[in-house]
């Protein structure tokens, strides 16, 4: 069923304990306008995957699929314990659907909301986890007001906030530290360095930096295919 | 008045006189208009039974469109409807149709023979002809599809990154329209039905044509003002300055949701 | 201040025979413009025809409301003969006619005018797939009935006869009524004989006699290349192209 070459599949051979099954399970193939990502992928819970590569590889293509809004040509995607998408229509779970967090590319905050209803936007979130999301990223401050009298730094934190909010399964980050000024990079990389109480997460980044601090892994992907190292 | 640095002067001159353009009719009109008697010529009868034709018709059609048109703008911007394009055409169709034609093609459509209204006379015994239903039909006719248009605009232009993310934080269809899309469409749906009442206000010959002509159920301003013009110009001018009046108490205070400034 | 449609240089031929007196400047052209009411569109295209295969005189007919036609003519729309059933409009425009040659120098027409060119008679007309009616049915608020506006003169001429009645519509024109009718969206129309005789769709909605009041039709020349058309209109010929269109032609001049 796999479609990758065996020196780049995960090790059948890793001890895997029981209670540590894959949140996200993907091994297929997508077709976006010219691009073709074709990716067999596997994250722990709590693992930090950072994906780098070439502008145009595929990576923003790979968090949209997972986050529902691509579709699979076929292969099998699962997030959780389900199968959430396998290339027909009655498997395709919807994105509403998925406890995924997405903090894309261009934040992409609601403008028409505040910041701390932003935050609290998800019917998944709770009142406490946002106050506790608010303060961990030091927002308190700016809880009512828009996401436009928000500086960059600030915003980007607020689309993490939301993201967390939902509790997800899966995070998906788009680039979240480009731009960025030092001070928030470091509150976003203490927060995603919290082994313990960061869900499985995928990281695009350009900054191998970045990617070597936070990472338990690195995956390389060029046109749409992953050449990187194999699990650890 | 400074000029700004970067305007040609050529420029400024057409402008000034496109603006002289559109201004002169409406200054002709003041002009004529017979100020000493207005006040008892606005309080004549005909005036005020068209004035509230008026304003019933065309407010009961922009409600019409209101609950019309957005969910059509809607699926043209948002759904891939099989011959999208012939569909577009179709809304189209009533702002390029001269109203006349509209109004005989509704009179087709929905007259006592009509294609729909025979049915509508047959089973309901619901004649729209020569009623001020009919003539709502025929506003709503001519103004749904400015609002459509203005709508669906406003849905392309800012596509759909932010619903994308409301779906991926949890959020069914129905709340991202609810809770994203329709908040942010009002200013465009506040610009829309603007247009479209005017639209619906100034309207006459689908009027004349489906409604008829009567005073008190069908007669809105614009008919009576053809109407008066030949038999009784003055009052021809205190009609058409009451459209007028109506159309600026309207469309200036809400001028910050549908004229693009800022 | 009466512009001249063309300025061509063909002579009329018929000119002195036909009573044009007090015109010294020869009339041009071999086009004129007409307007008449619309309830003579037909006939009218009839006389024209007529005109044109005698005097070789094309003209072009625009036909419409006769409130209208007259607003139109008095903002100096090139018109060389008009054409009208409303009598008092017709006076308002001639005395207007004078009165600018009065004043003005250069112009040297005198209007031809014929005060009673044809009559016209009322009828209330139903469709003809409709159900014949009575003369009470025409008070009955239950049917629809369709009448030309106050101002108009089938209008006007319709409340002189009829007084008030339920009206459901006031139309612009007798042919707009003529449309209701013939669509089958009216039961009951007040037109002219006329109409009812040249359009198979309306029927009279009762045996009915010719009764006044009615139209009288008036025309008059608005330019010198308009004077030998309208003296053509009192002609024999004339007469017998009216009276076929089932018009009344008042006694000869």
């Amino acid at each position: 069923m796999s479609t990758m070459p065996p020196s780049l599949e995960p090790d059948p051979g890793l001890d895997r304990e029981p209670s540590r099954e894959p949140v996200l399970k993907l091994d297929g193939t997508a077709t976006v306008g010219d691009l073709v990502l074709r990716v067999a992928l596997e994250v722990l819970p709590g693992e930090l995957v950072a994906v780098v590569g070439p502008n145009g590889a595929g990576k923003t293509t790979l968090l949209r699929l997972l986050a529902g809004l691509v579709r699979l040509n076929d292969g099998r995607l699962d997030l959780g314990r389900r199968t959430v998408d396998d290339g027909s229509d009655r498997g395709f779970v919807p994105a509403h659907s998925r406890r995924i967090g997405w903090v894309p590319q261009d934040r992409l905050l609601f403008d028409h909301l505040t910041v701390a209803a932003n935050v609290g936007f998800s019917p998944h979130s709770t009142p406490d986890r946002v106050d506790s999301l608010l303060t961990g990223l030091h927002l308190q401050d700016l809880a009512d007001r828009r996401p436009n009298e928000c500086s960059g730094g600030q915003a980007q934190r607020v689309a993490v906030a939301r993201a967390l909010a939902t509790d997800p399964d899966l995070l998906l980050l788009d680039e979240p530290s480009t731009a960025l000024d030092a001070g928030s990079r470091r509150r976003i990389h203490a927060l995603l360095g919290n082994r313990d109480q960061r869900p499985a997460t995928l990281l695009v980044t350009h900054d191998p930096a970045e990617a070597a601090d936070l990472a338990d892994r690195v995956l390389e992907l060029t046109a749409g295919q992953i050449a990187g190292t194999p699990p650890l | 008045m400074t000029r700004p640095p970067n305007a040609p002067r050529s420029v400024l001159v057409v402008a000034a006189l496109a603006m002289a353009f559109l201004a002169l009719p409406v200054l002709a009109l003041l002009q004529r208009a017979p100020w000493s008697g207005l006040v008892d010529l606005l309080r004549r009868r005909e005036v005020v039974q068209a004035l509230g034709v008026s304003l019933l018709v065309s407010l009961t059609a922009a409600g019409i469109v209101l609950v019309l048109g957005t969910p059509m703008a809607w699926v043209l911007a948002r759904v891939a409807v099989p011959f999208r394009r012939l569909v577009r055409t179709l809304v189209v169709l009533p702002m390029v149709l001269p109203p006349v034609v509209g109004g005989t093609a509704l009179l087709f459509a929905l007259g006592r023979r009509g294609l729909v209204g025979q049915w509508l006379e047959r089973w309901f015994d619901v004649t729209l002809p020569f009623t001020t239903a009919g003539a709502v039909v025929a506003a709503t006719f001519v103004a749904l599809p400015f609002y459509v248009i203005t709508v669906e605009g406003a849905l392309r232009t800012s596509g759909e990154d932010l619903e994308q993310v409301a779906a991926t934080l949890g959020a069914d269809p129905l709340t991202v329209l609810r809770r994203i899309t329709v908040p942010r469409l009002i200013p465009a749906m506040g610009a829309g039905l603007a247009l479209a009442w005017a639209r619906a206000l100034g309207e006459f010959g689908a009027t004349i044509t489906f409604a008829g002509n009567l005073p008190g159920r069908t007669r809105t301003l614009p008919l009576a003002t053809f109407q008066a013009l030949e038999s009784d110009p003055e009052a021809a001018v205190a009609l058409s300055l009451v459209l007028l009046a109506v159309s600026l108490a309207v469309l200036l205070p809400t001028r910050h949701r549908w004229l693009p400034t800022r | 201040m009466w512009t001249h449609p063309s300025s061509g240089a063909i002579l009329l031929a018929v000119v002195a025979s036909m009573g044009a007196t007090g015109c010294t400047e020869a009339p041009d052209d071999t086009a004129l413009t007409v307007f008449v009411a619309s309830s003579l569109t037909e006939v009218a295209a009839d006389l024209t025809d007529e005109w044109a295969s005698t005097s070789g005189v094309v003209v072009e007919l625009v036909a419409g409301g006769s409130n209208h036609l007259a607003a139109q003519v008095r903002d100096g729309a090139p018109a060389d003969a008009f054409l009208t059933a409303d009598a008092d409009l017709f006076d308002d425009l001639e005395r207007r006619l004078l009165v600018n040659q009065a004043t003005d120098q250069t112009a040297d027409h005198v209007p031809t005018a014929i005060h009673d060119l044809a009559i016209n008679h009322l009828v209330v007309a139903r469709p003809t797939t409709g159900p014949e009616r009575r003369p009470a049915d025409l008070r009955d608020p239950s049917l629809v009935l369709v009448a030309c506006a106050a101002g108009v003169p089938c209008g006007d001429a319709a409340a002189a006869r009829f007084g008030d009645l339920p009206v459901d519509s006031f139309e612009p024109s007798a042919r707009a009524v003529v449309a209701r009718l013939a669509l089958d969206e009216a039961d009951l129309g007040i037109v002219y004989a006329t109409d009812v005789s040249a359009h198979a769709g309306l029927a009279p909605a009762w045996p009915q006699k010719p009764t006044c009041p009615c139209i009288t039709y008036a025309a008059a020349s608005l330019s010198l290349s308009g004077n030998p058309f309208v003296a053509f209109l009192t002609s024999d010929r004339a007469r017998q192209i009216l009276t076929k269109h089932g018009f009344v032609t008042g006694p000869t001049r």
